[in-house]
């Protein structure tokens, strides 16, 4: 059965090269980490970053030990977690929606936390927590209010891709001008401090956000991966995958949640980062095709090694380092969809 | 292996309030290909989709040993709807392999490749087997689209068109292929077919839906008969005998007026 | 005798050790949120986020000697030719490193943890800016000092100035600054007291974009927190949190009988009110009467009396804002402050506690023009 062989041998070479992409990926990551835990605008020598990482964070020289360990290692971290969160909530978004423009904020995720965030900065002060608490707290709340609301509606007007981007739609609007109504309320400085969270910027984080972050993440993992054959089979159709056994319905809503966890963690901590979740699909799909098993981990590493490169970008830049990272990215994420696209017509022709 | 029957009792779907399906009942057994044919409109669609489990229905459908027992699971099935065009760029041999999603772990192993390259082997897709999903015609998508039911191995193939949009010859070879399954693996289809005369020459029983309900079910050139396709399709036509086999249906020329 | 001598030497012995703990005791300072740090020795390296003049007060000669890093924009960007007045005495302040802005959200906390200062001190409104950010200054070896000036209350005024003198070990300085300020303070209000004057409607602007744009007005802090000690009646008050502009048709409403345009040194800005360091005292009338052209204002009792008066700005939430205050009082209740020349208060201020000399416009009256 030569015949079989061969495409025995096809299929595994495809495969083979697919992991060679997700292993070129996670080095690239890697590579860039090391680049961002040593540029700062505090100018400290490669030596001194190596010196400062191997004295631990209880290190004698507490300058250096704590700008290593306590601001651009946050900050890395913050930027690889959040990164892959949008990367595999962006991809998922996508594929139950089948829509390649969808992204995680498409259903009003984006709009929702950033009301919150606009909530808790201008009334926060009246409960006991602390401002870097309350913040997140809030934004997670509301993007999660947000899931609930779109869930309700979708639950009762039916669940096709249609209406999930209809009811996504009109809760985006209504959070949008919730936070629109807040800010004309809002005096100067408080105004501002809202158009700067929502800018999206990794100098909030710290080892909380990192852990709380990581946690979500983790926690959505297991089901997301256990999904992983039924998206692929989605992208076949909901007419196929209803007649090849799944049911679309409860697979549309179980990712809508966990899309939703992943959404709200990635952007509580640190602003709402655009462009990560809309690109980093289409750049794992062009590299590994539409087989989820591939495409989940590839997503997730395009989007950490595309807020790993913004941040890198941002400090080479501006030598404050402060130029919030969401910026970057969505005037960096233009000319890769372009590309992305190109790339895609060049193939097709 | 065991003899397997389908059994329809009394099966009704009403949508908006009107009866699309009426009291459909019939009992069929493993081991043959039936044609479900009928006009347009008729309900021929629904009641597969229904049978499929894929849409809701009153009255009973169950599927085992002599006719009792439960409605079919969706592991025994190989349903084909009607408008399944894809548009993901998936390759031939990935498609056929989501075909057993349910099986396949992280890695897909030798056994589950060499499943999907036999089918598209008796299919004769095989030089298309690294070929995109999107670059396929409509007629070639249907195939792989059928490969990927018939790697599942099911016990009941519902097809809804499952060739309407194949040459004759492939018409013909896909239905030798499943008369082939079905015996190979006490199988049986249940497959809407547009055709009269591959109804007729393939088939091994047809049912004939008409207005909602199940008019007549028999041996194809006893429901093919020249009064049911007046009354069901309107049709005058004439029926040509065929030395050793079954008649040919030749519908008689219209006047131009 | 001998039991005298024993008590004597004991004594002696006693102080003497007394005095040699002290010497090796550390600072204690109480800052004026409550918080307590302490320093082994009077700062050496300092980070200060504001309030420069006040700190130059307060610390004196060398002063900025003892200054590693600054955050720039709140200084050079708000107080443009202030900066320049103290640059051109002190070159050296252009080399301090910047450590960003916490209001326009540029504050870097590397690059202040890495300039490895010994002390920093900021306003409260940067304290309360950074959150969490101060915990990780405090994770590097750096005490906080929070100073607040921005409250306009004689007691946050005078804790700041303390704790001031306390971090930089020059404690009697900052002693006399505080009574000099909280004597000139009730001076003040007893003036206020004895006058006979009614209480007047007061309006604030904050003449930062010409006549075409309301600018702010303020209630609760900075001038309206002037404008209330003092017994003025802010039209401010109850329309506005803390800061913002207030809708024309109400200033017109209200018809207030003293006008206050606080302008500062903007540069690019070409309706401001540029008062301050370098100012011209002439573009500061024709800027002023820019305003008094608005719609309805012709009509305003301010207008019609000829009470508009400039303010600096920058002259708010610092040590010498005693002068601004009588400047306000002057203008509320002009009977119990005849004799009171606030220029030259300010005057003598500088003299004697401040490097640089006020050249420019800090109060004015405005000049009806062709007069």
């Amino acid at each position: 059965m030569t015949v079989d062989t061969r495409h025995i041998a096809g299929y595994r070479r495809m495969a083979f090269k697919r992991a060679l992409a997700l292993g070129g990926a996670i080095f690239v990551m890697l590579w860039l980490v090391i680049l961002d835990l040593s540029i700062g605008p505090s100018g400290m020598p490669l030596s001194d970053v190596i010196d400062a990482v191997l004295a631990g964070p209880d290190g004698a020289d507490r300058a250096t030990a704590t700008i290593i360990w306590y601001l651009r290692m946050p900050q890395s971290l913050m930027a690889v977690i959040v990164g892959m969160c949008l990367g595999i909530a962006g991809l998922q978004m996508q594929t139950i929606l089948d829509n390649p423009l969808a992204s995680p904020f498409t259903l009003g995720f984006s709009a929702a936390a950033g009301f919150g965030a606009a909530l808790s900065i201008m009334f926060g002060a009246a409960l006991p927590l602390p401002e870097y608490l309350i913040t997140p707290i809030a934004a997670f709340a509301m993007t999660i209010l947000a899931c609930l609301i779109v869930y309700g509606m979708v639950h009762a007007l039916g669940e096709t891709p249609e209406i999930l981007v209809l009811c996504g739609i009109g809760v985006l609007f209504l959070f949008q001008s919730l936070q629109s109504l807040l800010q004309y309320l809002a005096s100067p400085e408080i105004l501002q401090q809202i158009v700067f969270w929502l800018f999206g910027s990794l100098l909030k984080a710290n080892w909380t956000s990192v852990a709380v972050t990581s946690l979500v993440a983790l926690a959505c993992l297991p089901f997301i991966l256990h999904d992983t054959w039924k998206l692929t089979v989605l992208r076949l159709g909901d007419a196929n995958a209803a007649s090849l056994g799944i049911s679309v319905g409860r697979l549309r809503r179980r990712s809508f949640v966990l899309i939703a966890l992943l959404t709200a963690a990635a952007v509580s901590f640190v602003g709402t980062i655009g462009f990560v979740g809309l690109v980093a699909p289409h750049v794992a799909k062009a590299l590994v095709g539409e087989d989820h098993r591939f495409a989940i981990p590839l997503s997730a590493m395009v989007g950490a090694v595309i807020l790993a490169s913004a941040s890198v970008f941002g400090k080479l830049i501006s030598p404050g380092g402060v130029i919030p990272v969401g910026i970057i990215t969505a005037v960096a994420g233009i000319p890769m969809l372009f590309l992305v696209i190109y790339a895609r017509k060049r193939r097709s022709s | 292996m065991k003899t397997q029957t389908l059994a329809i009792r009394d099966l009704g779907v009403r949508r908006a309030g009107c009866d699309i399906l009426s009291g459909v009942s019939c009992s069929l057994i493993t081991g043959q290909v039936v044609g479900v044919i009928g006009p347009n409109g008729a309900g021929k669609s629904t009641l597969l989709s229904a049978v499929a489990g894929q849409s809701g229905f009153s009255g009973a459908v169950s599927w085992g040993a002599s006719g009792t027992g439960a409605r079919p699971k969706s592991s025994d099935i190989g349903y084909m709807p009607q408008s399944c065009k894809v548009t993901a760029s998936l390759t031939v041999l990935e498609t056929v392999l989501l075909g057993t999603h349910e099986r396949l772990g992280w890695r897909v192993s030798q056994s589950d490749i060499a499943r999907a390259t036999d089918i598209l082997a008796e299919l004769s897709l095989s030089h298309l087997a690294s070929r995109c999903m999107t670059t396929l015609s409509g007629g070639q998508q249907q195939l792989v689209l059928l490969a990927q039911r018939l790697v599942r191995q099911p016990g009941l193939l519902v097809l809804d068109e499952a060739t309407s949009a194949l040459d004759m010859s492939h018409q013909i070879s896909v239905l030798m292929l499943l008369k082939r399954y079905v015996v190979r693996h006490n199988a049986l289809a249940l497959m809407a077919i547009h055709d009269l005369n591959i109804a007729m020459q393939y088939a091994d029983q047809l049912i004939l839906i008409h207005d909602g309900r199940l008019v007549h079910q028999d041996a194809p050139e006893n429901v093919l008969s020249v009064a049911n396709i007046r009354r069901c399709y309107g049709l005058d036509v004439d029926l040509v005998a065929r030395a050793g086999g079954r008649p040919v249906i030749a519908p008689r020329p219209q006047v131009m007026a | 005798m001998k039991l005298f001598a024993k008590i004597a030497t004991a004594a002696i012995g006693a102080i003497a050790l007394f005095g040699a703990t002290q010497a090796h005791a550390d600072i204690e300072i109480t800052d004026v949120e409550g918080r307590t740090i302490t320093l082994e020795k009077p700062a050496e390296r300092v980070m200060l986020g504001f309030n420069f003049e006040d700190f130059l007060a307060v610390t004196g000669d060398g002063a900025l000697d003892r200054v590693v890093a600054i955050s720039r924009p709140v200084w050079k960007g708000w107080r443009p030719k202030q900066y320049e007045t103290y640059v051109a005495k002190f070159p050296e302040i252009d080399q301090m490193t910047d450590v960003g802005d916490t209001e326009g959200g540029t504050f870097s906390i590397e690059a202040a943890i890495a300039a490895r200062p010994d002390l920093a001190i900021m306003a409260a409104w940067q304290y309360r800016a950074l959150g969490q950010n101060v915990e990780q200054i405090e994770q590097a070896g750096i005490p906080v000092l929070v100073i607040d000036y921005n409250a306009q209350t004689l007691d946050r005024h005078l804790t700041s100035t303390r704790a001031l003198g306390k971090a930089m070990g020059t404690e009697d300085r900052a002693e006399k600054l505080a009574e000099l300020y909280e004597s000139y303070y009730r001076d003040t209000l007893k003036r206020v007291e004895a006058s006979k004057v009614a209480r007047k409607k007061v309006y604030v602007e904050l003449a930062k974009n010409g006549p075409s744009e309301i600018g702010n007005s303020y209630a609760n802090g900075m001038w309206g927190g002037l404008v209330d000690t003092l017994g003025g009646d802010n039209i401010a008050n109850g329309q506005i949190e803390n800061w913002g502009p207030l809708n024309p048709e109400y200033v017109l409403a209200s018809k207030p009988e003293v006008i206050f345009l606080a302008g500062s040194e903007w540069l690019g800005s070409a309706g401001a009110v540029p008062v301050g360091f370098g100012a011209d005292p002439e573009l500061v009338n024709e800027r002023m009467a820019a305003y008094l052209g608005r719609p309805g204002w012709s009509d305003l009792p301010a207008v019609q009396d000829g009470e508009i008066y400039a303010l600096y700005h920058g002259g708010a939430r610092t040590l010498s804002d005693f002068v601004y205050m009588r400047m306000v009082a002057k203008a509320l209740y002009p009977d119990s402050f005849a004799d009171i020349h606030p220029r030259k208060e300010l005057e003598a201020f500088y003299a004697d506690w401040l490097p640089v000399d006020p050249d420019g416009v800090f109060v004015a009256r405005y000049v009806p023009v062709g007069q």
